[in-house]
């Protein structure tokens, strides 16, 4: 799990080309993920001191650094994505729009951070303190249109994400421990049984023929087993 | 080879006569193969009468509707199958992966170059593994989502149902072989092979469409006579007559195999296809399990001597019903477990598929027979001497035992044991990675109108490209050679598409078999070889 979590191997071992892409957009939103966190910290830090030691230049130019590559990777790697996806025959063929719009969506949020950051917060301490704002429930008017195009769009992100299948980064925990891997067998008096119990009395409403409407999974097997022994003795 | 017209999901629907007709011209060609064999042409009152135009095959006889109201209707049932395949009540054992692998593919298409029907198409666009499962995205999402039903083709919903695109579904769902090689290459987890057998539960479970030799003559014969061979018990028991005969003209020994032996250690099951088309299987089990002095026994019950489960192809309540009768029987007998023999299909449903399924009373140990077989070889209760077996041999890795349940030692170590020292060669591609053998989820035994030679010239094309490969240095005829099937699915692939089709045993001396038989054709103490080269095959 880790391996595809921080390398993505299945795409590197089975589609090279597009591995390089979508590592550069991943890289780019975990390290924009930690960017988060450091500014967090910083703002946490400016709320309470006003003293700047070393320690906490360290932090901010950490926090500039990390915000910086997160911003290049994952636009690089959208781009990229993108570019791939219109071009390559196969890849547009089985594309639907929400594949396009997805990225549009990333190559905007990325884009429009990288702008206010070259543009009009290049150490990062106006969103700094936007999130000390949040913190303490004292809103900061941004001071410039790309930051407020970068609050749109990262308002958009995160209103969108739950819905949309870029959230398979939670879907693949399930895929992987409740799927792949779940090797879990029935026990006796097991919760794995009691909840299979359960769910063999729901009642069928397939319209088939061979099944019985509106009677349950047990009653469809019951049956069978007493009317194919009569037949067959 | 790269095709130029791109069909797109959307275009299921069309008017063409034949969405995307395979040729033979697309396919690349075997070693020493100067053109593949030409389809055969469909007659045209059989054209008229069913539904051809996904590719130019049949694998379900699929009617052609005459009025506007049977087209509606095919529509409507549809949509009232694909509505229940999300709801827990009916779909509670596959409900979880169905629902995250609808959400969750990225349209990577990283899934195309692990399928072997697509590549040995000529990457036939309908055949890439996510093809189908897209389709089924798309639709769910058109007629199921508020945002589909709303912002239609900007929600991903821009497939237009009509009957055409229903039929061209469902005869899709029949073109791949649910060897789930997809699955493990992708990287977020989706299971394409899974969507595509989730389809074909629509159709057998809600609009009652399935291959007749699956359904009709598959799992609805075997609960009606307690085998899909149509096998009753008393044939079953004339069979087990036939079959000590087998031993005792190959080995000169007179085995009694024990049939409905109560509290037995072990009830084994075999693909009753064994008795009826290799019952050298079925009796060289008979040879190794006497000789080891394992307590066994046969079931003459109905359902108890015939391990196939077609359900796990295409129907929940067919799996369902034949599991718990399979069961049933080990219970009546009083054994300790069930083994399985050579067929991978029979082996997962029973040990993995059916776990969720035998609650209380009905839990039983469940193993495949191969971790047994190889306790045979390691622990020298059957002396084996590998010379016997002075031949090329290589392995075939059942999609079941091997991929989807992940054994894959046992059967390589049994080799080691009893093949020549540098006679055995693994394919490429071999283990967790092998390709099906063309005939996997019920491709097999489906041979109506012009299927069959769909399967022979596609499906099987890898594999025989394969085997080809692996004995790449040794093809003269004049050395013959061994392809290991040790399962009756892919044996009868291998029959069909190898031997049959592509002439495998009349140009390269191949031949076919399990693998009980290359065990007992190394013991030590049998007057003669127990694998007949010329008749047999």
């Amino acid at each position: 799990m880790g391996e595809e979590i921080f390398f993505i191997k299945r795409l590197f071992t089975n589609n090279l080309r597009l591995w390089f892409g979508s590592y550069a957009l991943h890289i780019g939103i975990y390290i924009g993920a930690l960017w988060i966190v450091l500014l967090a910290v910083g703002a946490i830090v400016q709320i309470n001191t006003t003293n700047q030691t070393g320690i906490i230049a360290g932090l901010f130019l950490v926090t500039t650094t990390a915000g910086a590559a997160a911003l290049v990777l994952g636009l690089v790697g959208s781009v990229y994505l993108l570019i791939n996806r219109c071009v390559d025959p196969d890849l547009r063929t089985m594309s639907d729009t929400v594949s396009f719009l997805n990225l549009w969506l990333m190559i905007a949020l990325f884009a429009s951070a990288l702008a206010a950051w070259l543009a009009a917060d290049g150490s990062f301490s106006h969103l700094r303190g936007q999130v000390a704002g949040l913190l303490t429930f004292k809103p900061v008017t941004p001071h410039h249109p790309l930051i407020t195009a970068e609050f749109f769009f990262f308002g958009v992100f995160l209103m969108y994400l739950p819905f949309s299948r870029m959230l398979h980064f939670a879907a693949k925990y399930f895929f992987y421990h409740n799927i792949m891997w779940d090797d879990e067998t029935m026990q006796p008096g097991s919760k794995l049984e009691r909840e299979r119990l359960k769910e063999l009395t729901y009642r069928l409403q397939w319209k088939a023929p061979h099944i019985k409407a509106n009677r349950s999974w047990l009653e469809q097997v019951t049956d069978e087993q007493e009317q194919g022994g009569q037949k067959s003795e | 080879m790269k095709r130029k017209k791109k069909i797109r999901p959307k275009d299921i629907g069309s008017a063409e006569p034949v969405l995307s007709p395979v040729e033979t011209d697309d396919l690349d060609l075997l070693p020493g193969e100067d053109a593949p064999c030409p389809f055969e042409p469909v007659k045209p009152e059989i054209r008229d009468q069913y539904d051809f135009s996904l590719d130019g095959f049949s694998a379900l006889s699929l009617p052609i509707p005459k009025t506007k109201d049977q087209q509606e209707q095919i529509v409507k049932s549809f949509l009232q199958g694909l509505e229940k395949l999300f709801k827990k009540e009916n779909n509670w054992p596959f409900l979880l992966p169905t629902v995250l692998s609808t959400d969750y593919c990225m349209r990577c298409n990283s899934c195309n170059e692990a399928c072997p029907i697509y590549i040995e198409s000529g990457r036939n666009d309908i055949y890439r593994p996510n093809f189908r499962p897209e389709l089924l995205r798309r639709i769910y999402r058109r007629y199921f989502t508020p945002t589909g039903r709303l912002l239609g083709k900007w929600a991903g919903a821009d497939v237009e149902l009509n009957w055409r695109a229903v039929y061209r579904l469902a005869e899709l769902a029949y073109r791949c072989t649910l060897c789930r090689r997809c699955a493990t290459v992708c990287s977020v987890g989706v299971d394409n092979a899974l969507l595509s057998r989730e389809l074909r539960k629509i159709f057998s479970q809600e609009m009652g469409i399935a291959p007749k030799e699956v359904h009709k003559l598959g799992s609805v014969q075997q609960l009606a006579t307690g085998s899909s061979t149509g096998m009753t018990p008393a044939a079953f028991l004339n069979t087990i007559e036939f079959i000590e005969e087998i031993i005792e003209e190959k080995t000169g020994r007179r085995i009694k195999i024990p049939v409905d032996k109560a509290n037995a250690d072990i009830m084994l099951i075999h693909n009753a296809g064994e008795y009826m088309s290799w019952p050298e299987n079925p009796a060289a089990f008979a040879i190794l399990f006497d000789a080891a002095g394992i307590d066994w026994t046969l079931s003459s019950e109905a359902m108890g001597y015939e391990g196939v489960n077609y359900g796990v192809w295409y129907d929940d309540i067919q799996f369902a019903k034949v599991a718990v009768a399979q069961v049933r029987a080990a219970k009546k007998l009083g054994v300790k477990k069930i083994v399985v023999g050579e067929c991978g299909h029979a082996t997962k449903a029973i040990i993995s598929i059916a776990d969720r399924l035998l609650v209380g009373d009905l839990a039983i140990g469940r193993e495949s027979c191969l971790p047994l077989l190889e306790s045979f070889v390691t622990s020298g209760v059957i002396k084996f001497d590998p010379s016997r077996n002075d031949f090329p041999v290589t392995l075939h890795d059942p999609c079941s035992l091997v991929r989807l349940m992940g054994i894959v030692s046992p059967q390589r170590n049994i080799i080691r044991h009893i093949v020549a020292p540098g006679r055995f060669r693994e394919m490429s591609n071999c283990g967790t990675s092998n390709y099906c053998c063309g005939g996997g989820s019920g491709l097999a035994i489906t041979n109506v109108h012009n299927f069959a030679q769909w399967r022979n010239n596609i499906s099987c094309r890898m594999k025989a490209r394969q085997v080809l490969e692996a004995f790449g240095d040794c093809l003269d005829p004049a050395i013959p050679k061994y392809y290991c099937a040790p399962c009756s699915n892919c044996k009868g692939s291998a029959r069909d598409g190898l031997q049959e089709y592509f002439g495998f045993k009349e140009k390269y001396n191949i031949i076919y078999g399990g693998l009980v038989d290359l065990m007992v054709n190394a013991m030590t103490d049998l007057p003669r070889p127990y694998i007949s080269w010329e008749d047999e095959f």
